[in-house]
């Protein structure tokens, strides 16, 4: 569903402007979650956080709740402080799947690459 | 529904006999490999100790190398619990479980599945015939911490999850705690 393929079909379909919002929303509401929790696997407070990658703490937590939009750089830069691969935070599933039809959102970021990759030396998959 | 003791000990006594387990440390990964479990090894950060993966007649289980050695035998042992024990869905991911073995802890609503996998791991890494076999007729005093680190060591175990295991089993008085 939020793989990044089927978005961008969304996205070039005539699916309504409506569907794209939601779509929208849900995305950064999920990008947000994810990196609280990275933040917080990290130890950093949302103010360390901003002033590491040079926002302010309202804007941490706007981000975090999915109400503010990340720059791309701000991302880079959120990225390197919390030694993390980009697709870590970002709220699609790789495209690598090691095992279709599993779910691993409900896990942390970190978490999804140990089993992703666990499972990826499946011999079907490999 | 209470945990399944004996069926457990079944489980274990089977599978040391197959294995043909004589002396303690417990080749725990040989025993998961043997019942066709590949192992993946990897460090992580965060609480995550293992997990198990089971699609077709796939099965692999993960475990965390960032913990220390004996609580990776653990996680392995406990996974190969599910395994052996339960139909759950085809990844299951446990994270940081703590060593609660003792039956008085079920009122506070740990799994049952979880109970179930721990004692089973507990059953297979500290094996009744041979802490009987270690115990019987030497001359430990079990009181002793220096004791209880050398049978920990032998036996690849915490020593913790080693002392639950003898108060279990009556060779250490019940003591109170929290």
């Amino acid at each position: 569903m939020h793989d990044l393929q089927t978005c961008w079909w969304t996205l070039l379909s005539t699916a309504g402007h409506r569907m794209l919002i939601d779509m929208e929303k849900d995305f950064y509401n999920r990008f947000g979650q994810i990196l609280r929790e990275a933040r917080k696997t990290s130890g950093l407070s949302q103010e360390d956080l901003g002033k590491a990658v040079g926002l302010n703490r309202t804007s941490v937590s706007n981000i975090e709740k999915g109400r503010q939009k990340i720059l791309l750089h701000t991302f880079c830069k959120v990225v390197r402080l919390l030694k993390l691969e980009p697709r870590d935070l970002l709220p699609v599933e790789s495209r690598e799947r090691p095992a279709p039809g599993l779910d691993l959102s409900g896990y942390r970021p970190s978490e999804r690459a140990f089993i992703a990759k666990g499972i990826g030396q499946s011999k079907e998959h490999a | 529904m209470p945990i399944r003791r004996s069926k457990i000990q079944k489980l274990v006594s089977e599978l040391l006999d197959e294995f043909e387990v004589a002396e303690p440390p417990v080749p725990v990964r040989r025993i998961a490999r043997g019942r066709g479990a590949r192992i993946f090894q990897e460090g992580q950060e965060g609480d995550l100790s293992g997990f198990l993966f089971r699609r077709g007649g796939e099965i692999i289980i993960g475990v965390n190398t960032r913990q220390a050695p004996v609580r990776q035998r653990f996680t392995i042992a406990h996974e190969l619990g599910h395994l052996m024990l339960h139909g759950l869905d085809e990844l299951h991911v446990d994270h940081g479980f703590t060593v609660r073995l003792r039956s008085d802890v079920s009122s506070l609503g740990l799994d049952e599945d979880e109970m179930e996998a721990n004692r089973f791991a507990a059953e297979l890494l500290i094996p009744t015939r041979l802490l009987k076999k270690d115990l019987e007729g030497a001359e430990l005093d079990l009181t002793e911490d220096e004791t209880l680190r050398f049978l920990a060591k032998r036996y690849g175990v915490s020593a913790q999850a080693l002392a639950i295991r003898l108060t279990g089993l009556g060779y250490l008085p019940t003591v109170e705690t929290a």
